[in-house]
């Protein structure tokens, strides 16, 4: 079968811990993987930004110390933990060696960004989103990731044009109550005012328009996805496969749903 | 004193001109002779240039590889012009010195390697697992290391996969052969972005973790 992966999966099977990955694993084996832009993009936003922020906040005085109160101090929500994970682990890899934390970090930004790509058959550009283009550059050995302004007044990407393609089955979630009311709201406005669709709506719909893609590539095309509370409802409307990892403590049987 | 005479070999100077003394007079000679033979080489040398010039423009043409000059050592041997592929050398002694160094180190870690594959026992295992990190720590602080970001993220990564895996299980054939992989890489004059992302993904294939969880 051909899988399109979404982000949360890419984020597991490259970061997620040994059970995870092999939660994972089991349920992509055998299958031919794809990916999106959309999906790259999301995953520069998250994991690859907060590698670079990470970097950046133990770069101000290269303090170990210092560094660890600073995750607490300036990074927030889900980043939190995910940083103060990694940087822990990190310190434990190092040995709390100054250099080597350092040579660590420079070796996962290269990992971080080839490992997306790893077993992916083809990423498809169905969208043209401009966070997919992000990729870290260094100033002086510095690693930078430049920013993307997604706003509602700006055109940077395609992703309107999608949307208008895909209107007719777009118009089918309007009439599932199980669709989120967020989601719903947002593509009634969309209707009338497209740049609805862009700026920060835009990643309210993530998982709208990842399913969009799935339904885009062809009806053979299921989605993979460990965010089954979100997906199942558009998955269900679209009539695509959905298969989620089982997480469950000492099982990793796959379940497809 | 002596008499440089001659009746129709034009020496740059009048017939029958004084010499303080023979050697000055040989002196003269030779000086006039080395000029000549000068001459003779350079007008060789025009030539072969000329020649080569002409063979390359003619390669180029017909799209065969042209000839690359900073690959060549030119030297002029007996006035025949010496055309030698320059062989791959390593900038500087110490350089070269280190690099013997890290090859030995290497060695001596493929030999350990070999041993823990030989080994079943999760806790010989450790004990090898900290020889061989104690062989990354050591090659890395060699000058042939640093001066590559490559070789200094390859043993990063080496010693990266050993710490991550060690007590999970014992490792296999294919997972040891991929550490002695990561050694050999580093002492290859070759190594590439390419070959550290190639051993990543072989790794990870492998079931070996490459970087800690942060999910």
């Amino acid at each position: 079968m051909n899988l399109l992966l979404d982000t949360t999966i890419q984020i597991d099977r490259i970061t997620g811990s040994k059970e995870r990955k092999k939660a994972v694993e089991e349920v992509l084996r055998g299958n031919q993987l794809y990916c999106t832009t959309y999906v790259l993009g999301e995953y520069y936003n998250n994991i690859v930004n907060d590698l670079v922020t990470l970097y950046g906040l133990f770069l101000i005085d290269k303090n170990l110390d210092e560094t660890g109160k600073r995750i607490s101090e300036h990074v927030f929500g889900r980043s939190q933990s995910r940083v103060a994970k990694l940087y822990f682990n990190i310190l434990e890899l190092s040995g709390h060696d100054v250099g080597e934390v350092e040579d660590i970090f420079l070796l996962y930004f290269d990992l971080i960004q080839e490992d997306f790509y790893d077993g992916i058959e083809n990423i498809f550009d169905l969208t043209g989103c401009a966070r997919a283009q992000r990729r870290v550059e260094y100033e002086d050995g510095i690693p930078v990731l430049r920013d993307v302004h997604c706003t509602k007044e700006k055109v940077i990407c395609s992703i309107c044009p999608f949307w208008k393609k895909m209107e007719k089955e777009a118009g089918r979630l309007l009439q599932n109550d199980k669709v989120d009311i967020k989601i719903r709201d947002i593509l009634n406005r969309a209707q009338n005012i497209e740049k609805e669709y862009r700026g920060q709506n835009c990643k309210t719909l993530g998982d709208t328009i990842i399913a969009l893609e799935a339904l885009e590539c062809g009806q053979e095309y299921g989605i993979c996805s460990s965010n089954k509370n979100d997906f199942r409802p558009l998955c269900d409307t679209f009539g695509i496969t959905l298969v989620v990892p089982d997480y469950s403590r000492g099982r990793t049987a796959a379940k497809n749903t | 004193m002596a008499v440089l005479q001659s009746e129709n070999i034009d020496f740059g100077l009048p017939n029958k001109t004084t010499f303080l003394d023979e050697s000055a007079l040989i002196h003269h000679l030779l000086s006039l002779r080395v000029d000549a033979l000068e001459k003779k080489i350079f007008e060789k040398t025009d030539n072969l240039e000329e020649r080569l010039y002409h063979v390359e423009n003619t390669m180029g043409e017909t799209g065969a590889n042209p000839i690359l000059w900073n690959d060549m050592d030119f030297s002029l041997d007996g006035g025949f012009l010496q055309v030698k592929k320059k062989e791959k050398t390593m900038p500087d002694i110490t350089e070269q010195n280190t690099r013997a160094e890290c090859e030995k180190i290497v060695s001596r870690a493929i030999e350990f390697l070999t041993d823990w594959d030989e080994s079943q026992d999760i806790k010989l295992q450790i004990q090898y697992a900290a020889i061989i990190v104690g062989k990354i720590e050591m090659i890395k602080k060699k000058e042939f290391i640093q001066s590559s970001e490559i070789r200094k993220k390859i043993c990063t990564l080496l010693r990266n996969v050993i710490r991550l895996n060690i007590t999970d299980e014992v490792f296999t054939k294919v997972q040891i052969d991929l550490l002695k992989k990561g050694f050999q890489l580093l002492i290859s004059l070759d190594t590439k972005k390419e070959d550290m992302l190639q051993l990543n993904r072989q790794f990870r294939k492998e079931g070996l973790m490459t970087m800690p969880s942060w999910e």
